[in-house]
């Protein structure tokens, strides 16, 4: 009853290709040993940029409400869709206005930049520091062996057919050596002209 | 008795086991820690018990209990010679015996985390891990991983020498991808990428890597290489 | 709830109490206590291999807490024919490990009078035994020791300390000289392959540079201190040549460099 990061637990990874992105997560929702729910997705699309949140699952809930919130707001004031840059600072702001008293999530951003057409990821601790990564992003319970598979597995301008499997391998392979996460996954790849979400069915304990 | 002071500490570092048919590969990091501090970039974790046998130990966790460890177990196995008309002591007897030796400091326990290789009798070959009370498999395992970075470790092993969460492309995920044994550059590949990715993203691990491999055609032979430095 | 395992069948802490570990029969503060914490005390120890052999020094002070106590101290010794030992930590147990082990090591060895004697790797294995032996009976030497000298036609160079924990490298210090000295030495010696191209003349040089920077930088050390020089035939296991340097005292201090510093690290102006 101790570590809030590790009640509910979860997983998710972020990964770059030639231009594209890929981004996953775990579907299992936990209360310590007990598993409770097998289709708690933590990853939300707001237009273009994708949020990853792993954590306390009522924050995990409560932070893609808040940012649907800002993001729209963002949408009606700025009559345009919100980038994944600039989506990374309000993300960092907005756990920094709770500093002293924080969401117990560890968020992952994943998308590409309309005007420019790169792709983007980052990754910030629970106060909003960000980090930017070239590479790769991981979270959750399961970030260590996310860490081991990808540093492994990863290699640059992997094509999305490639990003995918490359993705889905890292995060399947380290979530099964972790009690608190799996029960399946969801994996997006983003292109600049389509968005492909698959459902990866992996081992149901 | 108040106890201030802890009689143990933790040095990092990381070993890996991989067994094919007929060859075994022990592999170590060399760098020694206490906390951020880097006692020695050349210390070696992997070590070959008894002159002319296979026999393999590769021991992580506190630097002295894994030595001495070490050094009980190159004792146990030139003893045997002695007290078994120069009969070898075999790797099943060896795995067994450290078991014991590991669950007689039960109540003291050695901190160190073991994994033991070799060939058997039929030249074919034997890896076993422990756990620091003596908890060992006596069928053996196929791949193992202890220390610092074995959570990093561990899961690629998994997809890369079990084929886990592989499926046969054409089955649509019906098949699993059967498991079969590796040749060794295809192992002494895969030791070199794990140590190269948990060097990256784990600080106690690095500076050189030392790789020992036992077969039935080539014996004992020994390979440092160098790791990332930082 | 807690669903952890290790709670499973457990009473709760908030109903029932907190486990009561008393059963387990301790005599509160008994009449035997062992692990305990260093009274007087040496600080760092330095050692570097060159081609020929090892270069070892450590300064002559004893402390008591904050206060020098003793500016006499000898921390090195010779042992035996081919070794030099550092000692930091205790003095007490310094003093045991010297002037009783070692001492009575050597007179039973030179006893057999059989033409051999204890080198480099004999005396650090059988101080490792002792320092681990003492640890697992959790009354440890409250020592890091640095053994330093010739073995095996090359230099030797090892640490020992109060866990049993032992390393070797080319590069070693104790106490504050593992994190001032040890990044000096290995800007000399960062491997093993590069000892072969440090002449003794650049390793006493480097090591007299540490000792100024240790009595710059470490509140519990002193400007006077005893260097041994371990020189060997290369190749042979012969009697090696060891030069002990008494009462050197610091050259050369300076703190004109401090007008130079701006900042603590990236700061330019």
């Amino acid at each position: 009853m101790s570590n809030p990061f590790s009640i509910n637990g979860g997983a998710v990874v972020a990964m770059v290709g030639k231009d594209c992105v890929a981004i996953g997560c775990d579907l299992r929702l936990g209360m310590q040993a007990l598993t409770v729910s097998n289709n708690f997705p933590k990853i939300f699309s707001y237009g273009d940029a994708f949020l990853g949140l792993t954590g306390l699952a009522t924050d995990v809930t409560t932070m893609s409400e808040i940012f649907r919130y800002k993001v729209n707001m963002y949408r009606l004031r700025e009559e345009r869709d919100i980038e994944p840059q600039t989506m990374a600072n309000l993300v960092s702001s907005t756990l920094y206005e709770r500093r002293f008293g924080p969401y117990f999530v560890s968020p992952v951003i994943a998308g590409i930049n309309q005007r420019t057409g790169e792709p983007f990821i980052c990754g910030f601790d629970s106060i909003g520091c960000i980090d930017f990564a070239k590479d790769f992003i991981v979270s959750g319970t399961a970030s260590d062996q996310l860490f081991g598979t990808c540093e492994a597995l990863w290699e640059p301008d992997l094509e999305p057919e490639d990003l995918f499997e490359t993705c889905s391998q890292a995060l399947l392979n380290a979530v099964d050596r972790d009690a608190l996460s799996g029960w399946g996954a969801h994996v997006y790849v983003i292109t600049k002209d389509k968005i492909i979400k698959r459902l990866l069915k992996g081992r149901q304990d | 008795m108040r106890h201030g002071w802890n009689p143990y500490t933790d040095n990092g570092g990381s070993i890996i086991g991989i067994a094919g048919d007929d060859f075994v590969i022990l592999a170590g990091d060399t760098r020694h820690t206490s906390g951020y501090n880097i006692n020695s970039r050349d210390e070696r974790k992997v070590y070959r018990l008894g002159e002319n046998s296979s026999l393999v130990l590769a021991t992580v966790g506190f630097g002295a209990d894994a030595k001495d460890l070490a050094q009980t177990m190159r004792r146990a196995v030139e003893d045997f010679k002695f007290q078994h008309n120069l009969k070898d002591m075999t790797v099943s007897a060896a795995a067994q015996f450290l078991c014991t030796v590991l669950y007689g400091n039960r109540f003291f326990p050695k901190y160190a985390y073991c994994i033991l290789g070799g060939l058997d009798k039929n030249g074919k070959a034997r890896l076993y891990s422990y756990d620091p009370v003596g908890s060992y498999s006596k069928e053996g395992e196929s791949r193992a991983a202890a220390g610092a970075a074995s959570s990093l470790i561990v899961p690629f092993l998994d997809n890369q020498v079990e084929f886990k969460n592989q499926y046969i492309p054409s089955s649509k995920g019906t098949q699993e991808r059967p498991v079969e044994h590796l040749d060794r550059d295809t192992v002494v590949r895969l030791v070199k990428d794990a140590f190269t990715g948990a060097t990256e993203r784990h600080i106690e691990v690095g500076d050189g890597l030392q790789i020992v491999t036992v077969s039935a055609q080539d014996g004992y032979q020994e390979e440092i290489m160098p790791l990332k430095r930082d | 709830m807690n669903h952890f395992p290790e709670a499973w069948g457990r009473p709760r802490d908030d109903v029932y109490g907190s486990y009561d570990r008393s059963v387990f029969g301790h005599d509160a503060a008994g009449p035997t206590q062992h692990t305990q914490q260093p009274i007087v005390t040496g600080t760092s120890v330095v050692a570097l291999k060159f081609k020929d052999g090892v270069v070892i020094a450590a300064d002559n002070l004893a402390s008591y807490g904050s206060l020098a106590r003793f500016n006499d101290v000898e921390r090195l010794r010779q042992v035996g024919t081919h070794t030099i030992v550092g000692a930091s930590g205790d003095v007490s147990d310094m003093q045991f490990l010297y002037e009783k082990q070692l001492e009575n090591l050597i007179i039973a060895e030179d006893y057999q009078e059989d033409g051999h004697g204890l080198r480099a790797k004999h005396i650090y294995s059988y101080l490792s035994r002792v320092m681990y032996h003492r640890r697992s009976k959790m009354d440890p030497l409250w020592n890091v020791l640095l053994v330093a000298g010739w073995d095996d036609g090359k230099p030797f160079l090892a640490s020992a300390d109060l866990l049993g924990t032992t390393f070797s490298s080319p590069a070693l210090a104790s106490g504050f000289g593992a994190h001032l000295a040890v990044p000096l030495l290995r800007r000399i010696a960062p491997d093993e392959a590069s000892v072969a191209n440090i002449t003794r003349e650049q390793a006493i040089k480097t090591i007299e540079e540490c000792m100024k920077v240790l009595f710059y930088r470490d509140a519990r050390s002193m400007n006077k201190y005893t260097m041994a020089i371990v020189t060997g035939k290369e190749g042979t296991n012969d009697e090696p040549d060891i030069e002990i340097q008494k009462d050197v005292s610091l050259k050369q201090q300076s703190w004109k460099f401090a007008e130079k510093i701006r900042g603590y690290g990236a700061q330019t102006v």
